[in-house]
């Protein structure tokens, strides 16, 4: 497969360079440690960041409204923990840092210790889990995965929104932890992704489609033969109303997003069925959004990310406008 | 490519061609529509017998093109076989490898329960009534599923003896269920059916020696 790097052990940086560089009036960057991160930063520091190979996640989220900062690995690897160190120091104003971290073991495990570390020097950290993939992980008992995806974007979109408000460290933990019960995604691949220099992570015959892949190829639920856009839709769709037990009347956010190789026209054909099915059900769209978010890789595939508007500050908190890129 | 109106008039009055046909060359299938129509119907048999529906009040209550209708269905008859089909599939099959077994049947009782007025009604048809053959057919591949992971029971025949037992006890309870107004709450329903199977395959025991 062909990629257009120069070399794969250099690419992160040029990306981070050249993003920087296009947004250079209002971001900062530390080329050492691989951050993004505001030239001028109040409040809470909100922090997030993993492997790189999920853009626009991380650092096309770091803005006013959004995050303070993103710290990236390399591709499909976390970052080290002094960098996620340096990422507070160079954020934290005082107010405290509150790390949105995806609920993958490695990434978890290098923020739970730059948390360790930051404490040591005198910081408030935080730590908030998002594990909104409802795809399967074991097929004996059929217990859900539980890894952070594509529904993180929702979380930094209104995390950052109070964070904007002057809310407090553990007033946005509170806020985090009323958030996650309700946030479910689950995704479908029409092909796998490949790294640079790697076989693809599964393979897929060429009419079909797997649904419940993860963001770094982790296998599926179950293939089938392709028939179309509404097939997906309704598979993804009622797997989510499953377990929200959707009611008519009740509200909710819809996050579409290309897993990196799809056609935004075919995430808006998507998100058109989204729309019908919904109404089919009589809930409330309060919000909906469709674009590439967060990627795995060049994956020809999408997701569905479903929050449950418990609170009405939540719709306004994502329809706010922010300065982050890429929202 | 277009396909000029003198030429589906000439295929529509051509013995050769079923209406059928010529709905295939006209549009495409939308199953979202399918399940608007369907929707609509649900909806007018909770207070009105089926024979007394018509596709035109059908569409009505959709808001849609009467001519819709016949782009998705020959008529009301096969659009009620249709919900049967969808309905089993969607709450059952498309489950299969995603939620344990004792989870779809209690989401599948649930979901009965919410549309009990529509089924009560749609059980006393009786000119064409698929309802039992749909839902045995889902439950038949439910019950192989559970059967083949819980017993590890490796004899085809035996499989399949025992899943259409517990797929023909199931359909005829379920509709006893419905056609007597539901009167035992969903939850009581799974209790009762897990103790059944729990009784028949123990899988209390089965379930314990995986854990173990």
């Amino acid at each position: 497969m062909k990629h257009i790097i120069n070399e794969k052990n250099s690419a992160v940086k040029a990306m981070l360079s050249a993003y920087h560089f296009e947004h250079q009036d209002r971001l900062a960057i530390d080329t050492q440690h691989n951050i993004i991160y505001q030239k001028d930063v109040s409040g809470v520091s909100l922090i997030s960041g993993g492997g790189s190979g999920h853009e626009p996640a991380h650092f096309g989220y770091v803005g006013e409204g959004m995050l303070s900062a993103s710290v990236s690995g390399d591709l499909f690897t976390p970052p080290f923990p002094d960098a996620i160190l340096r990422a507070i120091e160079r954020t934290d104003t005082g107010a405290g840092a509150l790390l949105i971290v995806k609920n993958f073991a490695s990434d978890v495990e290098v923020f739970t210790e730059a948390k360790r570390l930051a404490k040591q020097k005198g910081h408030h950290v935080e730590m908030v889990i998002v594990s909104d993939d409802v795809s399967v992980d074991n097929k004996e008992t059929y217990s859900k995965r539980k890894r952070g995806v594509a529904g993180t974007v929702l979380i930094y979109k209104i995390l950052g929104y109070f964070k904007q408000h002057g809310l407090s460290l553990s007033e946005l933990c509170t806020i985090a932890d009323d958030l996650m019960p309700h946030l479910f995604t689950l995704g479908v691949a029409l092909s796998s992704a490949a790294l640079p220099e790697t076989d693809p992570f599964f393979s897929l015959a060429s009419n079909e489609v797997y649904f419940g892949v993860g963001i770094h190829g982790e296998k599926g639920y179950r293939k089938e033969p392709f028939q179309s856009s509404e097939q997906l839709a309704i598979e993804l769709y009622n797997k989510l109303k499953h377990l929200h037990r959707f009611k008519p009347g009740e509200q909710y956010a819809f996050l579409i997003n290309g897993l990196g190789a799809t056609p935004l026209l075919e995430q808006y054909v998507f998100s058109h069925d989204i729309k019908r099915l919904a109404h089919l059900d009589k809930i409330t769209i309060d919000f909906i959004k469709t674009g590439t978010q967060l990627s795995s890789y060049n994956m020809h595939g999408i997701s569905l990310s479903c929050l449950k508007i418990t609170d009405p500050r939540f719709k306004e908190a994502l329809r706010m406008p922010v300065a982050a890129s890429h929202w | 490519m277009k396909v000029s109106k003198c030429w589906i008039f000439l295929l529509y009055t051509h013995d050769y061609f079923r209406y059928t046909d010529i709905r295939v060359m006209l549009m495409t299938t939308s199953i979202i529509t399918q399940k608007m129509i369907a929707q609509a119907l649900k909806e007018l048999m909770i207070d009105k017998a089926f024979q007394k529906i018509s596709v035109s009040d059908i569409m009505k209550q959709c808001t849609m093109r009467r001519q819709t209708f016949y782009y998705h269905f020959q008529d009301k008859y096969e659009l009620l076989a249709w919900i049967y089909q969808s309905d089993t599939k969607e709450q059952i099959n498309d489950f299969l490898d995603y939620e344990r077994w004792d989870t779809i049947l209690y989401q599948l009782f649930v979901y009965f329960y919410d549309h009990q007025k529509f089924y009560k009604n749609a059980l006393s048809i009786t000119e064409q009534n698929d309802f039992s053959e749909y839902l045995y057919e889902e439950l038949h591949a439910l019950f192989t599923h559970v059967i083949k992971d819980l017993t590890h029971e490796d004899l085809p025949t035996q499989i399949d003896f025992q899943a259409r037992f517990f797929a023909y006890g199931f359909v005829g309870l379920t509709k006893d269920w419905l056609i007597s107004g539901c009167k035992t709450s969903p939850e009581i329903m799974r209790d009762v059916v897990y103790d059944l199977l729990d009784h028949q395959l123990n899988i209390s025991s089965h379930e314990g020696a995986d854990c173990q």
